[in-house]
């Protein structure tokens, strides 16, 4: 291996004769400081490349012919080569964005630049304590003239309140080497380790200087007011290596000192590094300016990272193996994704625009383009921790570790404030993807406000590439080598890189995706799994071919829906917990990119993506506690609840189905829900046999169940956007169905399944209707709308047959549905259940009415005569979802003997089949004979009708008996707006939004938390000295109370 | 024996000409004695029968379009069908009619096939008053389907079963052996929502009909108005039928299911003519509270 002292010597080599060289030109000394930044990054590779082969082991070198205690050691392991390599990496990047600064800049900022990246990478290497205080300050006066490099007056300000700091640091610092050294007898850090000195009170006191200067100068909260306002005014390439690089060097130099820790400092560490977690998340959850909010987050995720280096320690988490999967790999994640977000918020700023600087993203600034849009939500996503990214099989590992060891409490804060972290990073995120004009990528036409990087967006994009590889390497490493689990991403990825094509061949190759994953899949999908395959797999290309009703590319669609819709099968073929986490995780965050892509799908998104991670989190820590105790059930259902917009945590839902593109509401109510059914089918199985849970929990499952089912309803009635209507009719019939699998029994079951299917039919069929009627109407709202059954009759039959379907009037399947489910309530002893559930299906007939009058009947509207039926691509699938749904009403058995035959091998029977009719305890239903006698009465009045009508006359609109008056505007003749005031009259109390009220007021209080703490943050250079020296002396008061 | 197909055919069109000229002179008597009460002389009982008459003689039919044309057809066929799932007289077997398709469920589910569609094709026509019509009687039905549906689940849990032909089975033995007698506080609740259910006052606001034509009938004339009075005479007749059934011992021939249900029927003339009428909301609130929490005992008492 190379001496890693020849890479000193070139770095000050080089560094000394750049006023020389640059008499040459700025040029050549520019790519002088990038070669030699080039050749460290090289020889980490090499390091890295010989131990992870085996071709070497970690070494040591000595300096000046000796080693210690002579000489101070230099040792290369694979922490330091990962951390020197990490170093380069950001040093590379940042000079490649910084170049034309440099250029034009005082020749210092170079040198500065060479010498800031020499002594992070020493700080990396050295193992002697004053040798890491030299290296601490080449590198921290370094950074101070790196941060004022381009002149500009704030980081000037800013750059004076980080040396103040780093002087205080390097003190302390000092006076702990000296005390050691008096009371170690060592300098080298493995033999102070060992030396007896350091183990009473004395050494504790000396390592204790050592740590706090660590400790400081990792920024913890408070005490991190002096470094946030250089993230927030130097250039962000400077931030990116303060960031990304040095936050490197000095964790691992942290690292490095913990032999020297007693229990006491090991839990200080772990208490700042939480307590900087969770307050830098809230406060920067505040921010306006986008980089004061990076910074805010660099300081949280490395509160976490030392948090977890001391724990590991503390409760003996897993030892130094742990650390490397944990710590270090959301480290490196850190790094990556907290680099390349600063160098893109650097070259958006230079595009001409503050959308990278300011967190609520700028309106008037125009969007970026596809492939930096796309690195700027990988490395956010990353960065968050979301699959498939290197964080979240970091903290996968991290909280199995933590639940393991009964550590709820620390799981619960962590989960809580990634939350937190999630909510800001995506809101920013969602403010920059949704631009100008709201949508992500409207067409393949290049809109001229897009913001054009060029070679600045080189950086993020690798760094994005390089998340994708080490999130994929990770997974792999932790064993997921099923190809098909990561058959999303292969269609994410594939279907954007071929982004410009035609949108018929992307949907074809959409809908081929899903079939392949279907057949390659199918020998694991059985009974129960096979017929979400069809919900799911089935919707998904449905709806991928339903997509080309909209002319052009629709660039981002498909890319999102294919991986949507095979994340959803990945949740099917999953084979362990992790497996599952995964796809389901993949699946969340397909589908809020999909929703962020809808017109104002912006809030929305956002909303729907907290409660996503909420719920998921909640099934994570489920999940890893494992079927053992009842409670992790609690959990796991808790969160499946959120997912399924259960009444109080619902508040997601009619955002996201309304605002996402129409079709796209279609399969996230129709399809994507079914997902959340499943797991909650598959969770109820394992649970059941589990000791300690309650039947009373089946019940308390099944009032939320009705309640969401009621609620939904009335809410659905009072709504005037067609699409809210529809949502919230959704989250009504999930409710039914999650009232079914409480039912817990065979009936029970086979009333959800069916329930399921049907209603995967008929809201496909609402929802591709009205996407259609909305693309020819183009309004959502529905008292705009009125008679266009004459101009989209097809459209009219499918919403017909569907609400007839979905109110559950006989002889269509929905009645089917309704039968089961009062037959499996009653005989399961569920009466009040049973008469709200009543009660909810005879709301559901004013919305259903209300729907298909105000759109379809009633007065036509002047504007809108020359509206045409939708297009092919929405009729094609309509039509067989028809004569589907008939053939399924008049032969009930077709799909109700499948069910019945999945839910027998988990139950008793109950229901059976005697000839054509089905029989339950109570009562019996014979679906066949109901549609024929429906039928023939049907013919027998159409026929007297036909026989006995005399001079039929079609008259003209507004021809009918008005009061002695012809009106003569449809807007005042169709009854339409408000259409169920006198129920909103009567009941209207109770949707008053109390779920809505409730969240707000949470989130306001998450915000005022962060308010609180932000209030430290006083921008005076002053009192930030103080809160490093309060913050140093009240660390030692607790060391001592510990 | 078990009829033949064609013997059942056979028997359903006796029973639905039955039904339909009892439920015809049911109405023109109902008128009637209405009338006395308020001191006229009324209409003459066959009136109903001219009305039918003379609505389908009529020369034009105005349409609005196909879905105004199926309305009548719907609203008819859902009285036949409602009618068709329900055994009028128990143990006979011309009357059983194809109650064999479904139990109670279906029956109370097969209601709102002929209303919706009804609802529909009076959209179609365009009229504003329809859809007020529809309007306000969607939201009544919410309400008085919940003490409906609670009595229903009370007697449900009394028998049970929900087979229709099996209550009234369980009924039998003598008067004492009716619901009501043995489960008095489901039929109060109810017959409370029949009140509602028949849109008689005090819950006639739906089709108001006494100062403006409203309702979903607005538009219709001629033969399609006649489909809708012959309907009524029928969807009033299986109603009736149906309580009779569940709370009244069924019949065991056709004079005690006229007499029974003549008396059911009567009870909403008795009330509509004691009380004034409700609007919606009113009537909506009242039905969600001493109604409901009727009905909620009647379940908890059975449950018990």
């Amino acid at each position: 291996m190379v001496n890693p002292l020849y890479l000193f010597a070139a770095s000050l080599a080089v560094a000394f004769l750049l006023p020389l060289v640059d008499k040459l030109g700025r040029r050549i000394s520019l790519a002088l400081v990038y070669a030699v930044t080039l050749v460290w990054g090289v020889v980490a590779v090499s390091y890295l490349w010989a131990m992870l082969t085996g071709t070497a082991e970690m070494t040591d070198f000595g300096t000046a012919g000796f080693v210690a205690p002579l000489a101070i050691v230099l040792r290369v392991g694979l922490e330091e080569a990962a951390g020197v390599l990490a170093i380069a990496i950001v040093g590379l990047l940042s000079i490649s964005a910084m170049w034309k600064k440099l250029e034009s800049a005082p020749l210092g900022g170079a040198m500065a630049l060479l010498m800031v990246l020499m002594g992070l990478s020493g700080i990396v290497l050295t193992r002697d304590l004053f040798n890491m205080f030299v290296f601490l300050e080449i590198s921290s006066i370094a950074t101070y003239g790196l941060i004022g490099y381009d002149d500009r007056k704030q980081a000037l300000r800013s750059g004076f309140k980080y040396m103040m700091a780093g002087g205080i640091a390097s003190s302390l610092y000092l006076i702990g080497v000296i005390y050691i050294y008096r009371f170690g007898d060592h300098l080298n850090l493995d033999l102070a380790a060992q030396a007896t000195g350091l183990t009473g009170t004395a050494g504790m006191v000396s390592v204790f200087f050592l740590l706090a200067a660590l400790l400081v100068e990792l920024k913890p909260f408070p005490a991190n007011g002096w470094a946030i306002g250089v993230y927030e005014t130097a250039d962000p390439a400077v931030s990116a290596i303060l960031s990304g690089a040095s936050a490197t060097a000095l964790v691992l130099a942290l690292w490095k000192i913990r032999p020297l820790l007693g229990e006491a400092h090991l839990s200080l560490i772990a208490a700042t590094g939480l307590v900087t977690f969770v307050a830098g998340n809230l406060v920067g959850a505040k921010q306006k300016n986008a980089r004061r909010m990076l910074g805010y987050s660099s300081t949280a995720q490395i509160g976490l990272v030392m948090a977890i280096m001391a724990l590991d320690k503390l409760l003996g988490l897993g030892g130094t193996g742990f650390v490397y999967r944990v710590a270090g790999v959301l480290l490196l994640n850190h790094v990556l994704a907290k680099t390349g977000l600063f160098l893109l918020s650097g070259a958006i700023e230079d595009a001409g625009s503050a959308g990278g600087a300011s967190a609520s993203g700028d309106r008037q600034s125009g969007k970026l383009g596809p492939l930096p849009l796309a690195a700027a939500g990988i490395l956010a996503l990353a960065l968050v921790g979301l699959p498939p990214f290197p964080g979240f099989w970091a903290k996968w590992s991290l909280i199995g570790a933590l639940v393991d060891g009964g550590q709820w409490w620390l799981s619960g804060i962590i989960l809580a404030s990634s939350l937190v972290e999630a909510f800001y990073v995506l809101r920013w995120y969602g403010a920059l993807a949704s631009g100008e004009d709201g949508t992500l990528a409207r067409s393949c036409r290049d809109i001229p406000v897009t913001l054009r990087l060029g070679m600045k967006a080189a950086g993020p994009v690798i760094l994005a590439a390089l998340l994708i590889v080490t999130g994929i390497w990770s997974g792999w490493e932790r064993g997921l080598v099923e190809p098909l689990l990561w058959a999303p991403l292969a269609a994410a990825v594939v279907l954007f890189l071929g982004d410009r094509l035609p949108g018929w061949l992307k949907a074809l190759l959409s809908i081929g995706a899903a079939a392949g994953f279907g057949a390659l899949a199918l020998d694991r999908l059985d009974g129960l799994k096979l017929l979400f395959a069809i919900m799911l797999l089935g919707g998904g290309a449905m709806y991928s071919f339903a997509a080309m009703y909209r002319p052009g590319a629709r660039r981002g669609l498909h890319p999102l829906l294919s991986a949507t819709t095979l994340a959803l099968g990945a949740i099917l073929i999953a084979r362990s917990p992790l497996e599952f986490f995964f796809a389901w995780e993949m699946m969340t965050v397909t589908s809020w990119l999909l929703v962020l892509r809808g017109r104002n799908g912006e809030k929305a998104a956002l909303t729907y993506i907290v409660f996503g991670l909420g719920g998921a989190f909640l099934l994570m820590v489920g999940l890893l506690t494992g079927p053992t105790v009842a409670w992790s059930g609690y959990l796991i259902i808790a969160g499946l609840l959120v997912k399924l917009g259960a009444l109080g945590v619902h508040v997601w839902l009619p955002g996201a189905y309304a605002e996402a593109d129409d079709e796209v509401s279609g399969f996230l109510s129709s399809s994507l829900s079914k997902a959340g059914i499943f797991a909650m089918i598959v969770t109820l199985a394992v649970y059941s046999s589990v000791p300690g849970v309650e039947p009373f929990a089946w019940r308390i499952l099944g009032w939320i169940g009705i309640a969401t089912a009621l609620f939904g309803a009335l809410y659905a009635v009072y709504q005037e956007d067609i699409k809210k209507t529809l949502a919230w009719s959704s989250m009504g019939q999930i409710g039914y169905i999650v009232l079914a699998l409480a039912i817990h029994d065979e009936a029970g079951w086979t009333t959800a399944l069916y329930l399921a299917l049907n209603h995967f039919l008929y809201k496909s069929m609402l929802f591709l209707a009205i996407a259609g009627v909305i693309q020819a109407v183009g309004t959502r709202n529905m008292y705009e709308m009125g008679g266009l059954i004459k101009k989209m009759p097809v459209s009219f039959l499918s919403v017909l047959m569907a609400i007839i379907a979905l109110s559950g009037v006989p002889p269509l399947t929905g009645f089917g549905g309704k039968w089961l489910l009062y037959s499996a309530l009653i005989n399961k002893g569920w009466y009040l259940e049973a008469g709200v559930a009543f009660f909810s299906s005879a709301i559901a007939f004013l919305y259903l009415f209300r729907l298909i009058h105000t759109i379809f009947l009633g007065q036509p509207k002047t504007a809108q005569q020359h509206v045409k039926e939708a297009s092919l691509a929405l009729l094609i699938p309509q039509g067989v979802l028809m004569v589907v749904l008939f053939i399924l009403s008049a032969f009930p058995k077709l799909m109700l003997k499948p069910i019945m035959d999945i839910t027998s091998t988990f139950f008793p029977s109950v229901l059976s089949f005697s000839g054509s009719a089905l029989r339950s305890p109570l009562g019996y239903w014979d679906g066949t004979l109901t549609m024929v006698v429906t039928i023939v009465v049907f013919m027998l009045c159409l026929l007297w009708l036909l026989l006995n009508l005399h001079n039929p006359q079609s008259v003209k609109q507004f021809n009918i008996v008005f009061a002695a008056e012809r009106p003569f505007k449809p807007e005042t003749t169709h009854f339409a707006w408000n259409f169920y005031a006198p129920y909103e009259k009567a009941l209207g109390f109770l949707t008053k939004q109390r779920g809505e009220r409730f969240w707000a007021a949470f989130g306001t209080g998450i915000n005022a938390l962060g308010g609180a703490a932000r209030r430290l943050y006083t921008g005076n250079g002053q009192t930030y000295a103080l809160h490093v020296v309060l913050y140093v002396v009240v660390l030692f008061l607790i060391m001592g109370a510990l | 024996m078990e009829p033949t197909l064609l013997g059942r055919i056979g028997f359903a069109f006796i029973s639905l000409f039955v039904i339909t000229n009892y439920g015809l002179l049911l109405i023109g008597s109902m008128a009637r004695i209405s009338a006395k009460v308020q001191g006229r002389v009324g209409q003459p009982v066959w009136q109903p029968y001219i009305d039918i008459i003379k609505s389908s003689a009529k020369r034009n039919s105005i349409g609005h379009g196909i879905m105004f044309y199926l309305g009548p057809v719907f609203r008819l066929a859902g009285g036949i069908g409602t009618y068709m799932f329900i055994p009028a007289v128990y143990g006979s077997a011309a009357f059983m009619n194809f109650s064999d398709s479904g139990d109670l469920l279906l029956v109370m589910y097969f209601i709102f096939f002929g209303q919706l569609g009804m609802a529909l094709g009076a959209g179609e026509g365009g009229h504003p008053y329809s859809a007020l019509g529809v309007s306000r009687g969607l939201a009544q039905m919410t309400a008085f389907e919940v003490p409906f549906a609670l009595s229903i689940i009370s007697i449900v849990i009394q028998y049970r079963t929900l087979d229709i032909t099996a209550i009234v089975a369980a009924q039998q033995g003598g008067f004492m052996h009716w619901t009501l007698f043995t489960n008095p506080v489901a039929v109060v609740a109810a017959m409370i929502a029949f009140l509602g259910m028949s849109m008689h006052n005090p819950f006639s606001i739906v089709i108001a009909p006494q100062e403006i034509p409203i309702g979903p009938p607005t538009e219709y004339q001629s033969n399609l108005l006649g489909m809708l009075q012959t309907n009524r005479a029928i969807f009033n007749g299986a109603k009736l039928v149906l309580y009779m059934n569940l709370f009244f011992g069924g019949a065991t021939n056709i004079v005690s299911m006229v007499i029974k249900t003549f008396l059911i029927y009567f009870i909403n003339i008795f009330v509509g003519q004691a009380f004034p009428r409700f609007r919606v909301d009113q009537s909506i609130r009242f039905f969600l509270g001493v109604p409901t929490l009727i009905g909620i005992a009647s379940v908890i008492i059975m449950a018990l």
